[in-house]
């Protein structure tokens, strides 16, 4: 039989696998992040599981440890151990798509980026990022509204593009 | 079918659409001609949905990274309380004999100081042997 940690916390490795990648991006990182993450929840896991949301707790303490990893970065940044490579913070995935995915989103605010991931990524409910993000109802709407009038200028803008070439 | 599909998008811009509409328009696209610039979009979107993670392992106990340091470190706390418990627990006998000799020191000291004071009294022995000083019995014959 399942425990709680393996049939509610466990599956939603790949899901927040990939908010970690939007936060961090870089998949070694992410999976750093992660791996961490997990760790944390299976020390916590008898308090997770009388959380009213705890896939929620997971996916913020996700964003937090990426953002620690970005300030420790930054630390380092700081002594002079900069690399170069992550000045830009710009995906460079193996995959076409995933990078034009991220093109994409690079361009919009962060609160956006993370609607709108896991709206059309994740396929979550409204009610379910809302949950997740802390944020209303309202909130996710008018964000997720914004999200898709940037893409379907990004699209029209590609169309164009085309027709011109 | 375009129609449909135009005005679903119409409704997809406008954030209107419910998570099933949004998956009937995928499907609607995905059979439909044209629409090359939102097909292609969906399908990477579809692609990136499909990233997996094949490296993190499911945590279990002693499956920490710091799990060993943690444990090391918990023995090595309790051999340290252990040893200056003992070390403090000496040192207190250590201290409780000195302070033990020190007041018999102090008896003894203050023994021989009455001693020697009352070396005057030795004196006193001689106070009834008068007898021994005179002789009485020559002198009452």
């Amino acid at each position: 039989m399942k425990t709680f940690f393996e049939a509610h916390i466990w599956p939603l490795k790949n899901k927040l696998y990939r908010m970690a990648y939007l936060w961090v991006k870089d998949r070694e990182v992410a999976n750093d992040v992660l791996q961490s993450v997990f760790e944390k929840a299976w020390i916590k896991r008898s308090e997770l599981q009388k959380m009213e949301n705890p896939a929620g707790w997971m996916m913020r303490s996700v964003k937090n440890e990426s953002l620690q990893h970005f300030r420790m970065s930054k630390r380092f940044e700081s002594l002079g151990d900069r690399d170069p490579e992550e000045e830009s913070r710009e995906v460079t995935d193996t995959e076409d798509a995933i990078q034009r995915v991220f093109y994409f989103m690079e361009t919009l605010p962060e609160k956006q980026q993370e609607i709108f991931q896991l709206r059309e990524v994740e396929g979550l409910a409204y009610e379910e990022i809302a949950a997740y993000l802390e944020l209303s109802m309202d909130q996710v709407k008018v964000n997720l509204f914004r999200a898709r009038k940037a893409l379907r200028e990004h699209l029209t803008s590609k169309r164009n593009e085309k027709q011109h070439q | 079918m375009k129609s449909n599909i135009n005005k679903l998008l119409e409704k997809y811009w406008e954030g209107e659409t419910s998570s099933a509409e949004e998956e009937e328009l995928r499907n609607l696209l995905s059979k439909a001609e044209g629409f090359e610039e939102e097909k292609s979009f969906f399908g990477d979107i579809k692609k990136f949905s499909q990233v997996k993670n094949e490296k993190i392992q499911l945590p279990r106990l002693g499956s920490g990274r710091y799990f060993w340091i943690k444990i090391a470190a918990v023995l090595l706390f309790f051999l340290i309380a252990t040893t200056a418990i003992q070390r403090y627990q000496v040192s207190k006998a250590e201290e409780a004999y000195l302070a033990v000799m020190e007041a018999f020191t102090l008896i003894n000291d203050n023994m021989q100081k009455g001693t020697s004071q009352l070396e005057a009294m030795e004196e006193f022995r001689f106070l009834n042997t008068s007898h021994d000083m005179f002789n009485l019995k020559e002198l009452q014959k």
